[in-house]
């Protein structure tokens, strides 16, 4: 029997729900099948959340995309904001936007990587980093982090705060702003939006190098773990730029190997088709992208913060650039294919972020120059960026009128969907066999998916009550125990 | 010019139905504002949740109103005052006013504005789905009780 082929309807098999996860952007569910000595026999991370946008689309006008997309996501409405208006970018024919408009989308785009970044690891992570997977959960939260190390909590604030205020001096808001047009955007930056977001940044650079310091310190103190927990080793794959520098804007698609070897380089995004391909599986909403070279079985890949590290050759600032062969260098390797490793990862990218936007507040460019450019329309439009968390895909297809007749996006979190899966098993498989459940035990399982910084949904807040649920069913699918993490945070155990 | 002393702030999707209650109350106050010269200095800010950034905007302000869409309870519309409190609702997908609250005192060791909680009850949070009807009347009400807030702020001040 395969693995896939079990069920909680196996004889001797039970079944183990943690619903939602918590502290990942949106709601998931993780089962675990677990047989009578407690072996873990089948580890799922499912999306029970289906968002439906593709057909949401279909009909609109293509010049409305990159305001549309924004209401996609209320976590990352710039990432798609800014993939959208490049799948329009094609559509109307502009290949090459001015100066001034691909420096400003840089600007906003740099300023999402900073705040997504700060956001996940200060708030997000650091708790489990700072006092342990095993920490009480009264301890293990940011509240906890604000009381015993309130500077670093503060910085998390302040950085997050910094680029939000870079997009809105792009977007002319935090949230909700339009910066992209069709083939260019609509706004240069004023010379007091300039001057004051560089008055601040040595102090964000100096934050910066400081998160990066504290990320390879909480990854150092116990590196063998942090190698070994979720390990997997995958291809990696991402954008890079014609010379092979770490370009989250715009380049070609490279896929590389866990040998650090190359499967294909500098392709075209616009034909992305030609080597991701997806299978669906019936008991996830969230499709499974793999590698057409390598097939649908052993295709799987990562993309996001620790995969970049590994495809790009080099990182284009001078700072981001030395923390980037520190970390390759660290463990002989091993943490540049640690799950863990993407905190560490995701803190020299946004070192990255803070020495780009320093650099392009220099550039003249911003303040005057042409705002779009014109072509010939086409039908079909892709646009790719790497966003926060990975390389993320919008594809349209257009009819005569100009409505959209179909809509493909592959997220970020799509393709490091069977990643999270892998991570899940391992976990599953070191931690909880043979081992009575505890919320400290399930957390290891939060962990593991929580470095990927998965964003499952649309930003729908006022469903998003986040307790902790664990079900125990046996074969036949009877409640036999469940655990109940509350609002408030404790955990109870309840009658079946 | 110094911040101005209240703060509204309107979270929700606007592209998800009825959740785009918080920043519909932003807009319909905004567009009163200029019938309503006793308001005091306001600030007006949406956005789809809120995150920990935010207690940067809630420092040093007098008064502080966050306005949400909430699933169907017992009362369609409902003020209440919000005291800072830890929560585990430390996601930035679902921080509460509250968590917020705290997150700004932790952070900045400052005193704490006046804060209140308006929450509307939806209906519908369908994605692409406009205001359900019941929405809009609820909005009526909760723009009533809004401006009886901001008025009565400005008369005890």
């Amino acid at each position: 029997m395969t693995d896939s082929a079990l069920t909680a309807a196996t004889p001797g098999l039970r079944r183990v729900a943690i619903e939602p996860v918590t502290r990942v952007e949106g709601h998931g569910k993780v089962t675990l099948l677990i047989d009578a000595e407690n072996r873990v026999r089948q580890a799922r991370f499912h999306i029970v959340e289906f968002r439906g946008f593709e057909k949401f689309v279909q009909g609109r006008p293509y010049w409305e995309v990159p305001v549309l997309v924004q209401r996609l996501c209320g976590i990352c409405p710039v990432s798609h904001h800014l993939a959208g208006g490049k799948a329009v970018d094609m559509l109307v024919g502009v290949t090459v936007l001015p100066p001034t408009a691909e420096k400003m989308r840089r600007l906003m785009h740099y300023g999402q990587i900073l705040q997504s970044h700060a956001l996940h690891f200060f708030h997000l992570a650091s708790p489990d980093l700072l006092f342990g997977f095993d920490a009480d959960v009264s301890e293990r939260n940011v509240f906890a982090v604000a009381a015993r190390f309130p500077e670093i909590a503060k910085k998390g604030i302040l950085l997050r705060r910094y680029g939000q205020e870079v997009i809105r001096a792009c977007a002319g808001k935090r949230v909700h702003g339009t910066l992209v047009v069709p083939g260019g955007v609509n706004k240069h930056l004023t010379p007091a939006e300039r001057d004051g977001l560089r008055a601040d940044g040595p102090q964000i650079l100096a934050w910066c190098r400081e998160a990066v310091a504290l990320a390879r310190e909480l990854y150092a103190r116990d590196a063998e773990h942090n190698a070994d927990f979720a390990a997997m080793r995958s291809p990696f794959l991402s954008l890079v730029r014609d010379d092979g520098a770490l370009d989250l804007y715009h380049g070609g698609l490279r896929a590389r190997l866990a040998d650090g070897s190359t499967l294909f380089d500098h392709q075209d995004y616009g034909a992305y088709w030609e080597h991701i391909h997806e299978r669906v599986e019936r008991w996830s909403y969230m499709k499974f992208p793999f590698l057409r070279e390598l097939g649908a079985e052993r295709g799987w890949y990562r993309v996001g913060p620790l995969a970049r590290m590994s495809t790009c050759d080099f990182i284009p600032t001078p700072l981001a650039e030395d923390e980037r062969r520190a970390f390759l260098a660290f463990g002989d390797g091993a943490a540049r294919h640690a799950t863990l490793g993407y905190h560490w990862a995701r803190m020299i990218e946004m070192l990255h972020a803070a020495e780009t936007i320093a650099a392009l507040l220099d550039d003249p460019d911003l303040l005057g120059g042409d705002l779009a450019a014109t072509g010939q329309r086409t039908d079909r439009g892709v646009g790719v960026i790497e966003a926060p968390r990975g390389t993320l895909i919008h594809h349209y297809r257009v009819n005569d009128d100009g409505l959209i007749v179909r809509a493909n996006l592959i997220v970020s979190t799509t393709h490091n969907n069977q990643a999270m899966n892998e991570a899940v098993r391992a976990v599953a498989a070191r931690d909880l066999d043979g081992r009575e459940l505890t919320e400290g035990l399930l957390n290891h399982i939060e962990v593991a998916i929580r470095a990927y910084d998965p964003c499952l949904s649309c930003a729908t807040h006022a469903l998003g009550r986040m307790p902790l649920e664990v079900e125990l069913l046996d074969g036949a699918g009877v409640t036999v125990d469940r655990l109940v993490r509350d609002a408030d945070g404790r955990v109870q155990r309840e009658a079946p | 010019m110094s911040i101005a002393p209240v703060l509204i702030v309107g979270y929700g999707n606007p592209g998800r139905g009825d959740d785009a209650l918080g920043p519909e109350l932003v807009a319909r106050l905004e567009a009163l504002r200029a019938l309503r010269p006793a308001w005091p200095r306001i600030e007006f800010l949406t956005d789809f949740q809120l995150a920990p950034e935010h207690a940067v905007d809630v420092r040093g302000r007098a008064l502080v109103l966050f306005v949400d869409a909430c699933h169907a309870g017992w009362r369609p519309v409902t003020l209440r005052r919000a005291r800072a409190r830890r929560d585990t609702t430390f996601t930035s997908h679902a921080m509460s006013p509250e968590a917020l609250l705290d997150a700004c005192r932790e952070a900045f060791g400052e005193p704490l504005p006046e804060a209140y909680v308006l929450e509307i009850a939806g209906t519908c949070f369908d994605a692409g789905a406009a205001l359900s009807s019941v929405a809009r009347d609820r909005l009526d009400v909760a723009v009533g009780l809004a401006d009886d807030l901001l008025s009565g702020y400005r008369a005890a001040a």
